[in-house]
């Protein structure tokens, strides 16, 4: 149900790169957002290593995971909301639907979130007879585009304002305007009527807190707040990892947050909820479900080499500054997750193999784990990836994607070795370059004449006699 | 619902970190006893106590002098600007005319947004009182509810849901990033209008997250306790989903306004 197109990646990132609308709407995010969070960093009171305590504080918390979610249950629970752990997409679509087939509804509308992407949840629901609406602006307007989300906190980044506008016109019957406010207030018309109207409210959570048995959502636009306020029954579907134990590691966490995902000091809007209302409020929700996912992450939680990719807090703060994203855009990763996070977390949630090139396609450039609020070592995690996928791996039914690559430099590395085969390789290979002429193509003509890496490199001419031959002669061979 | 899917769970996450998958570890390797609170990494958020009182109403305050009460009224100021959060001083004084000329302002400069009358909805709150809503009631097209905590008055959920003004107290504000708190407050209250005014005292003022937190561990955050639900609320609502054009006014209110009393 959930739809993955990781295997097109190539085909995508090809395309992708001659869509000059698409650069220019996220050379604009980058300069803005990714800059301007670098700039939020450095005017902490703390200054930018905030960052690496921020780091401890999710390596404690991920080193005790069990105890913070027996925590975080037990408390909810106690406060009269119901706690589902789903080890799985399946599992957890199962539960929402039965609990809204419970309830009999018909309208459910939701808070941005990439878990919910991750499981294919309104597929599910749409497949229910269930009308899910979603309500972030961005998320709005590529769910009345028929479009997956490309970028974590801006999902419709790389739509233009006439693109929204022709859209808006078509799909909400108003005269055309490509003007942002104008459009903003159109959705914000549309969108209170399905507010009050819905059964139910479906979120993602941003960082739980253990210890006092709440969850958290961030927004800036409000629509999370109504989400988890009008509607009868609250859904909220948590990440296992997406937890802290301590109120107190709110204050770092929230702050970096804010700056890592989108320059700010603070959020718009921050909720702290830990399960239904009373019944005689009259605010919402009457009944709140927690959901807690698996669906791969135990299995990345058992390998100390990956776990650190789970202290993750979905800022986007990576794909804000990251190179390759800049030129292919969030929807040729084919997950929900793009980005550097999405490079090193779909390959380990969907298979490394099938997410190859997720990982094969980024440069190593290390912008990344700068721009990190918890200053995760994206580019270490590629590195060990790339080599699982090189040398083939067990743990992770990694197969080796290039036998001919590792063949040839199992040679090169048995050429090397020895000096002297080195010698005569080389002079065997500048024979056969002086045959060709100066301009020789040397390497197109005789490795992969079709791979990008020969279209604009080309080898030097061999010398016939290496420097060092050349010098020991000079020198008379002491 | 049997628990089976939690043992299961919990028990693959157990594993994972290399522990008895059938044995729940003790959750005193995490929450060590509540004394000077500190976060996971045992720094304590304050090196210092804060000076509180907890008031007869449950209403927090700090005593300060007058000059850091003068600074962090300049950096709320400050960190309202770009929000588009507008903070008013008003000496305890005169508070209750200042008010009172103020709203009447806002009534009669704004329309409303959903429907053909301007409903004013309120907080049954002392500060709030300071506030004639009869007079406002004499106007015309004009509708004052006030919201109780447990006898609704009739009308109140429609009122909420085509409200012009909402007016609250709050329980904190944040002058380094201009925000507002609020704790076990009705939540549709500052939600579903289209101006949000907020009413509170500058002794209620603390300077930045870290003393926030701090009062929240030593005043409503109790182990024992029921949790409350609260709610973070830094200026109207704003989005930048489309070009990455920064808009003021999403779903939340389009309009805020904080009323700061000095005493």
């Amino acid at each position: 149900m959930t739809h993955i197109t990781c295997e097109s990646f190539r085909e995508m990132a090809k395309q992708a790169v001659h869509d000059h609308r698409l650069h220019e709407a996220l050379f604009f995010l980058q300069e803005r957002l990714g800059k301007g969070a670098a700039a939020a960093y450095r005017n902490l009171p703390e200054g930018p290593n905030l960052r690496l305590k921020a780091h401890q504080i999710r390596k404690f918390s991920i080193d005790h995971l069990d105890i913070l979610l027996e925590s975080l249950a037990e408390k909810i629970e106690k406060n009269g909301g119901n706690v589902f752990f789903a080890k799985d997409a399946v599992a957890a679509r199962s539960y929402c639907l039965e609990v809204a087939k419970k309830h009999g509804v018909r309208l459910v509308v939701k808070g941005k979130s990439m878990t919910t992407e991750e499981i294919g949840l309104n597929n599910a629901l749409i497949g229910a007879g269930i009308e899910a609406v979603e309500t972030d602006l961005g998320e709005f307007i590529i769910q009345l585009a028929g479009e997956r989300p490309s970028h974590i906190i801006a999902p419709a980044i790389h739509k233009t304002r006439d693109q929204i506008g022709m859209l808006f016109s078509q799909k909400l019957s108003i005269p055309y305007s490509d003007d942002p406010p104008t459009l903003t207030m159109a959705a914000r018309n549309a969108l209170r009527k399905k507010f009050l109207q819905a059964d139910m409210g479906i979120s993602g959570c941003n960082i739980a807190c253990a210890e006092t048995g709440h969850i958290t959502t961030v927004s800036n636009e409000g629509n999370i707040r109504m989400v988890s306020t009008i509607p009868d029954v609250y859904m909220v579907f948590m990440g296992m990892e997406r937890v802290t134990a301590r109120l107190a590691d709110h204050e770092i966490l929230f702050r970096l947050l804010s700056r890592g995902a989108a320059a700010q000091q603070m959020a718009g809007y921050v909720s702290y909820i830990g399960g239904p209302e009373h019944p005689s409020s009259i605010d919402g929700p009457k009944e709140f479900h927690l959901v807690i996912l698996d669906n791969g992450r135990s299995r990345i939680l058992a390998d100390s080499e990956f776990r650190e990719i789970l202290y993750c807090i979905r800022c986007a703060g990576c794909l804000n500054v990251c190179p390759v994203y800049a030129k292919i855009g969030g929807h040729t990763y084919g997950y929900a997750y793009s980005g550097p996070i999405g490079s090193v977390i779909t390959p380990l949630l969907v298979g490394v193999n099938r997410a190859k090139d997720l990982c094969m396609g980024e440069t190593l450039c290390g912008a990344c784990r700068n721009a990190c609020p918890v200053d995760i070592n994206i580019p270490k995690m590629l590195l060990k990836l790339r080599s699982k996928l090189a040398e083939g791996d067990p743990v992770w039914n990694v197969t080796p994607i290039s036998s001919r690559k590792k063949f040839l430099f199992s040679v090169w590395s048995w050429i090397i070795q020895d000096r002297n085969r080195y010698d005569r390789f080389i002079k065997m290979c500048a024979k056969i370059q002086s045959t060709l002429g100066r301009s020789n193509r040397f390497i197109q003509k005789f490795f992969y004449s079709s791979n990008g890496w020969t279209k604009y490199r080309e080898l030097p001419v061999i010398p016939t006699e290496t420097f060092i031959r050349q010098w020991q002669q000079r020198q008379g061979r002491t | 619902m049997s628990i089976h899917h939690k043992t299961t769970f919990l028990s693959k996450v157990r594993a994972a970190l290399g522990h008895d998958p059938n044995m729940s570890r003790s959750s005193h390797l995490v929450f060590k006893s509540s004394g000077f609170p500190v976060n996971s990494i045992d720094e304590p958020l304050l090196q210092n106590p804060l000076d509180f009182q907890v008031q007869p109403d449950k209403t927090v305050t700090i005593s300060r002098s007058t000059q850091e009460k003068e600074l962090l009224i300049s950096m709320l100021k400050t960190a309202a600007i770009p929000l588009r959060l507008q903070v008013e001083i008003l000496n305890r004084s005169n508070a209750a005319a200042m008010l009172q000329q103020s709203i009447l302002k806002l009534v009669s400069e704004n329309q409303p947004e959903w429907g053909n009358q301007k409903i004013l909805v309120v907080e049954d709150h002392p500060l709030i009182h300071q506030i004639d809503l009869k007079k406002f009631e004499k106007l015309p097209d004009v509708q004052v509810f006030t919201s109780a905590p447990v006898e609704h008055p009739k009308g109140i959920k429609d009122a909420l849901q085509h409200a012009m003004i909402g007016i609250t107290t709050a329980d904190f504000c944040v002058a380094e990033t201009g925000t507002i708190v609020m704790i076990n407050r009705l939540k549709s209250l500052s939600l579903l209008p289209s101006i949000h005014v907020v009413i509170l005292y500058d002794s209620q003022i603390v300077a930045n997250f870290k003393e926030l937190y701090y009062l929240l561990y030593r005043t409503i955050f109790h182990s024992n306790n029921l949790s409350p639900h609260m709610v973070f609320i830094t200026g109207p609502s704003k989005t930048a989903d489309i070009e990455a054009v920064m808009v003021h006014g999403a779903h939340g209110p389009r309009q805020m306004i904080i009323y700061i009393i000095s005493c």
